[in-house]
């Protein structure tokens, strides 16, 4: 289904319309599904996550524009974040937000920069060549798979702290490309 | 983090914060501090979705799988409850606490939004009509409110939209199936006041169900709504 396809059907939801919800939930829930299965690993957990998710955008199907983005990127980040936390709940990870962020130059960067494109998406698969394969890989399953710090530097058989240098660099590199 | 401030220009750590967020590898703990800071924060937002938006096309990674035919069953469950009841009256309003329900009031010619404020709005004091502007930190729109304390009327128009350009308000029908209709853009001088199309008028019956959308400024460019849905409801008697 085309993206601004299911930007209508999204609109509609968000005026109750309840047979415009079946068929998002049709050309969209095998997507959704395929993230919650990939980050819980657990057939019965995931469905259950499905469940919250699509609940969830019923009830924020209001707070969607079509200026703001793709359609299937806000449903995906709706079904990320929510698997993520059941993991996370699930699965404590001790991290704290304090700790220094202590890389590279301390620079503020450019507002005037801050140029959101639709086409940045794609941008991005640019970007992640410029950075070291090991590093970019490591970025890929954080995300795809939802893994924390210590359970990437146990994958990938290298220290937290190092795992953690390499995500922040790896961030902040794909963000100076990404403005090139 | 210091929470609460507000960014100025974007400094690294906050690039660094908003990505680690969107990747996930946070802690369920700074998860919500994360979301905390960007309910607040409207710049801090804005970075951590432009990060969604940048690392989407990772999501070419993740394969459909079909769930079991079950689930949906369960979700209209848990939204409209076991039977086949009309849907209920939305919750209004998400941005704006104030409000608990609104409703369109019809008539021949015109539609005037009416909002009833529950406890929120005082009571009649001296005859100067009250009025208040509505915002939120997401800043899509602000609404000027303004109560006659005589009919205990209140009406609302769009006001400049936070920050980027003008914007517009729209009202549809909502069809049973199929898409919305648009009524009309509602012109911001005339107090909440919109002309009905004379071909849609019949369908102005109690039980239609309205919504009203923000769209560029003149309304959706596409016939279609492009959101967000600020608020729906049933029309009914008053």
């Amino acid at each position: 289904m085309q993206s601004n396809e299911i930007a209508a059907l999204v609109n509609r939801v968000a005026m109750g319309d309840r047979k415009a919800f079946a068929s998002l939930y049709n050309s969209t829930s095998p997507k959704l599904f395929s993230i919650c299965l990939r980050i819980l690993k657990d057939r019965a957990d995931a469905e259950e996550a499905l469940q919250e998710i699509y609940v969830r955008v019923w009830q924020r199907s209001r707070t969607f524009a079509v200026d703001t983005g793709s359609p299937l990127a806000w449903l995906a980040a709706i079904a990320r974040n929510h698997a993520i936390d059941l993991l996370r709940a699930r699965k404590p990870v001790a991290e704290d937000l304090d700790d220094v962020y202590d890389l590279a130059d301390d620079g503020t960067l450019d507002p005037e920069q801050q140029v959101a494109n639709a086409d940045e998406g794609r941008r991005i698969d640019r970007c992640m060549q410029e950075l070291d394969s090991v590093h970019a890989r490591a970025v890929r399953r954080a995300y795809v798979e939802g893994l924390s710090y210590l359970e990437l530097a146990e994958e990938l058989k290298v220290p937290l702290n190092t795992v953690r240098t390499w995500l922040r660099r790896s961030l902040l590199k794909l963000r100076e490309c990404m403005e090139r | 983090m210091t929470s609460g401030e507000q960014s100025q220009g974007r400094r690294p750590q906050d690039e660094i914060l908003a990505g680690e967020y969107v990747l996930g590898v946070l802690s369920l703990e700074a998860r919500r501090a994360v979301e905390q800071r960007m309910a607040n924060d409207r710049a801090f937002a804005r970075i951590v979705e432009r990060w969604q938006a940048d690392l989407a096309s990772f999501n070419d990674d993740y394969e459909e799988v079909a769930p079991s035919q079950a689930v949906f069953g369960r979700i209209e469950t848990r939204l409209f409850g076991p039977a086949r009841v009309a849907p209920s009256t939305w919750g209004l309003w998400d941005s704006a606490l104030f409000w608990r329900w609104l409703s369109l009031a019809t008539s021949a010619v015109a539609v005037v939004a009416v909002v009833y404020a529950l406890g929120v709005i005082p009571g009649p004091q001296g005859s100067a009509p009250l009025v208040a502007e509505l915002s939120s930190t997401n800043n899509q729109i602000n609404l000027l409110a303004s109560y006659d304390a005589g009919n205990g009327r209140l009406r609302i128009v769009p006001v400049a939209a936070g920050g980027r350009e003008e914007k517009s308000l729209e009202l549809w029908l909502v069809p049973g199936s199929g898409n919305p209709r648009s009524l009309g853009v509602f012109e911001p001088d005339q107090a909440g006041e919109l002309v009905i199309p004379a071909d849609l008028r019949r369908n102005m019956a109690e039980g239609a169900t309205l919504a009203v959308s923000l769209e560029p400024f003149g309304g959706s460019p596409t016939g279609l709504p492009t959101g967000p849905v600020l608020a729906s409801g049933a029309a009914r008697r008053p």
